[in-house]
């Protein structure tokens, strides 16, 4: 596979959400259960794609695939969490929206497994759909296990 | 009356010309290490420091993370304080929980934008108004505008604010067939709750 290819409709794919965008309570806990505020999945001001982990890079492991994030990044805060998606259903459930997205292959420096959803529109229903139809099965970072390398 | 003022003048700019002369002093090698002490010179420098502050937006660019996140901390708090007379007992400590929740270094992304003053103001004024019986979630946008959420069962309505008074919102409510339906809007705050008038708000604030 080349860099810029389309990622397999059956694959996956993880979106991580630190806990300043999960909701939390009067108390500040994370709302049970959780919750991701909707802008998590919208474009930063300097973005044109949107980062996700492409959970098929190395394997079908979740668990491999979340160490290897976790070794690209600095810090992972332990309340944090991976919002996981089907490609097939990134498609078919935005398609109402736009049929333009495109989930590539785009691998950075640090992760080999980077990967960017491509071609989202500035439309807020999006981020909405995306937040409580599509990235809808949350992975506890404080669950997975951290492997030995 | 003309000769006390003209007296006073007089004395106004003798006190800025001395002021002057230390303005001008760290030009000048031989003013700082012939005529003044060092105790003067110290005290010369301060003096400088305070005629030509650095601007709030270098010392921002520099500024480390965590010092970051706690000065927004402080003001989006003592913008709660100012107006704590007007919050219910109790709501004051709830959304300084919250705040300092999501302002978690250890939890922290650095590349997002620590809560802004002016998403907070607008959300307050709302929040003032609404007066909501049911605390709402919080949480923030990459930004760093805060993003508030109601929830009933599985219907909830989203609203992030803007500065400027602004409010972008949503409603997702579940239909009789279990589908999902929504509702968007952009508005004023003072328009939002005549805007999610028609979709019974009072399920989510009561």
């Amino acid at each position: 596979m080349h860099k810029g290819a389309n990622l397999p409709d059956e694959h996956h794919i993880l979106r991580y959400i630190p806990k300043s965008k999960l909701f939390v309570d009067e108390d500040g806990e994370p709302i049970e259960p959780l919750v991701p505020v909707p802008q998590a999945f919208e474009l930063r001001p300097n973005e044109e794609s949107l980062s996700v982990h492409w959970v098929e890079y190395d394997g079908n492991d979740l668990t491999k695939a979340i160490q290897l994030f976790r070794l690209s990044r600095d810090k992972i805060g332990a309340k944090s969490i991976f919002a996981k998606a089907k490609v097939l259903d990134l498609k078919t459930k935005s398609s109402p929206i736009t049929k333009a997205i495109k989930i590539v292959w785009a691998p950075s420096n640090s992760n080999p497994a980077h990967s960017v959803i491509k071609h989202i529109p500035e439309d807020p229903s999006l981020s909405t759909i995306l937040a409580e139809e599509i990235f809808t099965e949350l992975i506890r970072n404080s669950e997975i296990p951290v492997l030995k390398v | 009356m003309v000769h006390n003022k003209s007296r006073l003048e007089y004395k106004a700019q003798a006190i800025k010309n001395f002021a002057d002369s230390f303005s001008k002093a760290p030009d000048t090698n031989i003013n700082r290490q012939g005529l003044f002490s060092s105790q003067t010179q110290i005290f010369q420098d301060q003096i400088t420091k305070l005629r030509n502050p650095t601007p709030p937006s270098l010392t921002s660019s520099t500024k480390e993370v965590p010092e970051t996140l706690f000065d927004a901390t402080a003001e989006v708090k003592i913008l709660t304080s100012t107006v704590a007379m007007h919050l219910e007992e109790g709501i004051k400590k709830k959304l300084f929980s919250q705040i300092d929740s999501l302002h978690d270094f250890d939890e922290w992304d650095p590349e997002d934008k620590p809560l802004q003053k002016a998403s907070y103001k607008s959300f307050l004024r709302t929040f003032l108004y609404l007066r909501p019986a049911k605390h709402p979630g919080l949480g923030l946008s990459h930004t760093g505008n805060i993003v508030a959420v109601w929830m009933t069962g599985s219907n909830k309505l989203t609203a992030e604010f803007i500065a400027n008074d602004h409010v972008k919102w949503v409603i997702s409510t579940q239909n009789e067939d279990g589908e999902l339906e929504r509702v968007f809007g952009n508005t004023k705050i003072g328009r939002f709750i005549d805007s999610v008038q028609p979709y019974s708000p009072e399920l989510f604030f009561k």
